[in-house]
């Protein structure tokens, strides 16, 4: 360790600042985690216009208290009002709310809070321990090699899509698609861009997680306030019992009884969280099924606050490593590490193996305040989940129009493109035929970002390898071991059913959330 | 063009005319000068562009400089927005060449790269050819290895010109892998997956000497002495007898606008890049001023889009 | 089979239709033959997504789900169309005006006519959140150094 750059780096992180923007973030992060339709990633792009005015810490800090509290705020409203805040609390939703329904929804809320803190700080102890080993090894890693890497990704996109598989991967195709409209990347021709030359920059990220998230959302929300369906009414008794003093809380003997799912969770979530593609919402429907296949007398699905610990375990542990293929690859695993990468390439720093060396003090940085947000999320989750769930109480008819505001400023902000604005709009009204038809935006969000990856990668390789495809491929033994693993995952997926298994899981969050 | 059109877009024309030269004779600069540029905020040129406005906006005879963003289209959109407006020396264009290569690489391009009158150039940055010793120690190993087996460069689109064009002048040819940042290709040029790094003046600093060399600078403006010293004084593409490519940040207006405007406000613009506190903030943001006047920069901005004409078709 | 327009194999077919005729104008369009010095057509990626759409599409006429109807069609009415494209004009509309009277004015008449038109009721309580709303994210936003567009009361801030 280099012990000057780590000191530099906590006189970086414990500053005013820093502390302010953390604490601010982690308290957004649970106040908007916990409204329906605003998940980690829309929170961080609507905050990513202001992070670009602070330091590099302020900015981190904000970042990542929001995604640490935005991932644990999903839950408060998927255990309040069987709502998910974010996807990734949906296996949330079936031992929440029934606590809820049984006037234990302040035990389901500490079990879950307390859960996802200790996932997440035991992934973030083995972010910090593992990363820098990678980040050396990351060098072996050339254009074969981050292709196969991508293949990797892609092939895991069969558990993502859902129960039908033809709707999951014609989502695919259509991120596949958009991502390529713009300017080619080896020769920097236009293609694809309708002949508009707005186009030609290609459609940006984050127009497109907001039109596809939150806009989608937004419409689906209006259409049921215009049509006032009954839901909502019912929750209203229950959720009073949240408030009061009577409630039930968590004993530290039922915290600790909870130690296998939370270890399933971390385990998990910390694989899945690495591999670049996947993401919290396959970790906590993974640890879920894996907790409950294995621990069938703990009655988890009936209102065990097992399940809870064991989904929201294992959605925040893959906070912190969703960093790592960042960190060490400059290749974003997730939309939300592609939003905290972009934080940090405007502040002049391109994420790359080579920031352990030409940057460290940002890395112990990141490390401290990856650590330092797991204790602002306990202090500030405690104090004010109850607080904030009434958020989610907020009617419709004055969230709705609000945050279809603020998903116009998110997306000019950003850039300033008054193109980025109409680009979500559109994209917002794609996002909700989808929704109306079935097919799930996750595979067009991830082949979004991957595949524009994969193509460039795959032509530098040929450019490299002077049009030779069997030298491109497999030129390197690394490469060919990642093509293997990505073989495996296939047959993995296909000979174990574990999609089948997901696909059910999956239909079940369709039926669950809103 | 209908006789009635016509007639009102010659009147149009004529009181433009009438009222410009009128006012640019007397006042010339009052109020705010818009200083448009074809990115985002929060980049790069942005956080030079509102440097330089609050720095420099006192050798501006009174008048407030506003930085506008423009950005789309590959940075054409803020091109197009400055003809759009009034030649009237109100509005400023401060770009880099990434707007003059998207309008290089398109067959129909909406705009041509001369339609801008050049005033000078505040900064301009070099392509510098990173290798590691042990391959090409100098230029001529590095041409005869070349003429031998297919050799890898890798570097962002616009760096990539730089070291085509010399390249191609040397008689020989180099197998150009694109990258998207500079980051990627360096971190692939460290892990010896392309043979050579084209990188700009300040990130080769970051690589010479503990793991490359600086082989050659392909621009045609000179480094700060302090930089070339540091990277082991590379030969210059002129020492070798070719025209080089730099990548100026340029600024220019409509070039319709009346000609004592545009000298007024060169003369300004001289007056304030040449400064030195204004450019002592530069230094110490990392992005030292390397000033071009009106005259050189005009020539060097000519040579520059011919240069890139021919070296584009390199890279398609 | 009344409702076989609503199916997954109804929605297979249009989407056969829709994705065919891109993919035909794609096909069409002079760029998308021009090869690229690395020997790659221009065209070939976004021929690739179009064609793994064009796949998928095709596989849901045939597929075990054929006939099972999507959820939330399953109620469907017209309206469900062209009500979130009247929402998107709205909002679409509210951006147009933020860019030329700022943040500060174009906000509230939209968040009055939406939050009455989704039934926020009384109509007092709409007005003051109208109001009150973008005044307190504008301030935010300023605070936090996030510059909303001004609009015709540049001058005032």
């Amino acid at each position: 360790m280099q012990i000057e750059a780590f000191y530099d780096a906590l006189a970086l992180v414990f500053t005013v600042q820093t502390m302010f923007w953390l604490l601010i973030g982690v308290f957004l992060g649970v106040g908007l985690g916990a409204i329906p339709g605003l998940t980690a990633s829309t929170g961080i792009a609507l905050m990513l216009p202001l992070s670009f005015t602070l330091d590099i810490t302020g900015a981190l800090g904000l970042l990542i208290g929001l995604y640490k509290g935005a991932v644990f705020g999903g839950s408060i409203s998927a255990i309040s009002f069987a709502t998910p805040g974010a996807p990734d609390s949906a296996a949330t939703v079936y031992d929440g709310y029934k606590l809820t329904k049984k006037g234990k929804g302040r035990k389901a809320i500490l079990t879950a809070l307390y859960s996802s803190v200790t996932a997440d700080t035991a992934s973030d102890i083995v972010v910090i321990l593992v990363a820098p080993t990678i980040a050396l090894l990351a060098l072996q890693f050339g254009p074969t090699e981050r292709l196969w890497l991508m293949v990797v990704a892609i092939t895991l996109l069969g558990t993502l899509s859902g129960r039908h598989l033809a709707k999951g991967m014609l989502s695919a195709g259509i991120g596949l698609f958009l991502g390529t409209i713009g300017a080619d990347p080896v020769s920097n021709v236009a293609r694809n861009t309708f002949g508009q030359d707005w186009l030609r920059d290609g459609i940006h990220l984050v127009p497109l997680v907001i039109g596809i998230f939150a806009m989608s959302q937004m419409l689906d929300q209006g259409l049921e306030l215009l049509r006032k369906t009954r839901k909502g009414q019912q929750v209203e008794k229950s959720t009073k019992d949240l408030f009061g003093k009577s409630s039930e809380g968590l004993t530290f003997r039922e915290y600790l009884s909870c130690w296998r799912e939370m270890g399933i969770g971390i385990g998990v979530g910390t694989f899945v969280g690495a591999l670049p593609g996947l993401g919290a919402t396959v970790a906590a429907f993974m640890s879920y099924g894996i907790a409950k296949q294995a621990f069938p007398e703990k009655k988890i699905g009936e209102g065990s606050i097992h399940g809870i610990a064991a989904a929201e375990a294992g959605n925040n542990a893959t906070v912190g490593p969703t960093l790592v293929p960042l960190l060490a690859f400059g290749i974003p695993g997730s939309a939300t590490a592609a939003l905290i990468g972009a934080a940090l390439i405007l502040q002049g720093i391109t994420p790359s193996p080579r920031m352990f060396s030409l940057h460290a003090e940002v890395i112990y940085a990141l490390f401290i305040i990856l650590i330092l947000g797991n204790f602002a999320n306990l202090g500030i989750g405690r104090m004010f989940a109850f607080v904030y769930a009434r958020l989610g109480q907020v009617p419709g008819e004055v969230l709705v129009p609000i945050i279809m505001v603020m998903a116009v400023i998110g997306a000019f902000a950003a850039r300033g493109d008054p193109a980025d604005v109409y680009m979500m709009l559109g994209l917002g009204f794609l996002g909700f035929l989808m929704r109306r038809v079935g097919i799930p935006e996750a595979p067009l969000v991830i082949t979004f970002l991957i595949a524009p990856l994969l193509e460039e990668n795959l032509r530098r390789a040929l450019l490299i390898n002077r049009g030779d495809w069997g030298g491109a491929l497999f030129g390197s033994a690394l490469g060919i071991g990642l093509a293997g693993f990505a073989v495996l995952v296939l047959v993995i997926t296909f000979r174990m059913n574990v999609g089948n298994r997901l696909a059910q899981i999956g239909h079940e969050e369709d039926k669950n959330g809103k | 063009m209908s006789f009635r059109t016509t007639i009102a877009a010659g009147v149009a024309a004529a009181m433009a005319l009438g009222m410009g030269t009128a006012a640019a004779a007397n006042d010339y600069p009052t109020g705010t000068i818009n200083w448009v540029i074809p990115f985002g905020a929060g980049g790069g040129s942005d956080r030079l562009s509102r440097m330089f406005a609050s720095e420099a906006e006192r050798h501006f005879g009174g008048a407030s400089l506003n930085v506008e963003n423009h950005p789309g289209a590959g940075a054409v959109t803020g091109w197009q927005h400055v003809l759009n407006q009034p030649a009237d020396g109100y509005t400023v264009f401060n770009a880099t060449p990434t707007p003059i290569i998207t309008l290089l690489s398109e067959e129909d391009a909406p705009i041509d790269p001369g339609d801008i009158e050049i005033l000078g150039y505040l900064a301009a940055f070099a392509s510098v050819l990173v290798v590691r010793e042990d391959e090409f120690p100098d230029w001529d190993s590095f041409v005869a290895a070349l003429q031998e087996r297919p050799i890898t460069i890798g570097g962002t689109n616009a760096l990539l010109l730089g070291a085509a064009n010399v390249i191609d002048q040397a008689g020989a040819e180099a197998i150009y892998v694109p990258y998207g940042s500079t980051g990627e290709s360096v971190t692939d040029f460290l892990g010896g997956h392309i043979d050579v790094a084209a990188v700009t003046e300040s990130t080769a600093l970051t690589i010479v000497p503990e793991n490359g060399i600086a082989l050659m600078n392909t621009s045609s403006i000179a480094l700060p002495d302090d930089v070339n010293e540091a990277l082991g004084n590379p030969p210059m593409a002129t020492d070798l007898g070719f025209s080089g490519l730099a990548f100026p940040r340029w600024v220019g207006m409509h070039p319709d606008t009346p000609e004592d405007v545009m000298a007024r406000f060169a003369e300004m613009f001289e007056a304030a890049a040449t400064d030195p506190e204004v450019q002592a903030a530069f230094e110490a943001a990392g992005e030292p001023i390397i000033f071009l006047d009106r005259a050189a920069a005009a020539a060097d901005y000519e040579a520059m889009v011919r240069t890139m004409r021919n070296a584009i078709g390199l890279l398609q | 089979m009344s409702n076989w327009w609503r199916s997954n194999q109804a929605i297979g077919l249009y989407l056969v239709l829709i994705i065919g005729a891109l993919f035909a104008y794609i096909w069409f369009q002079p760029w998308t033959h021009r090869i690229m010095r690395d020997g790659f057509l221009l065209g070939m990626m976004p021929m690739m997504g179009l064609g793994l759409m064009l796949l998928c599409a095709a596989a849901m006429l045939a597929d075990p789900l054929r006939r099972e109807t999507p959820e939330p069609l399953q109620d469907a009415r017209p309206s469900d169309a062209w009500l979130p494209v009247v929402m998107l004009g709205g909002v679409a509309l509210c951006f147009w005006a933020m860019a030329r009277l700022g943040f500060v004015l174009a906000a509230p008449p939209f968040l009055l006519a939406f939050m009455l038109w989704f039934g926020l009721r009384p109509v007092r309580l709409a007005i003051l959140l109208a109001i009150v709303v973008p005044a307190v994210v504008f301030a935010f936003f300023t605070t936090l150094g996030v510059r909303l567009p001004r609009g015709v009361l540049a001058g005032f801030f």
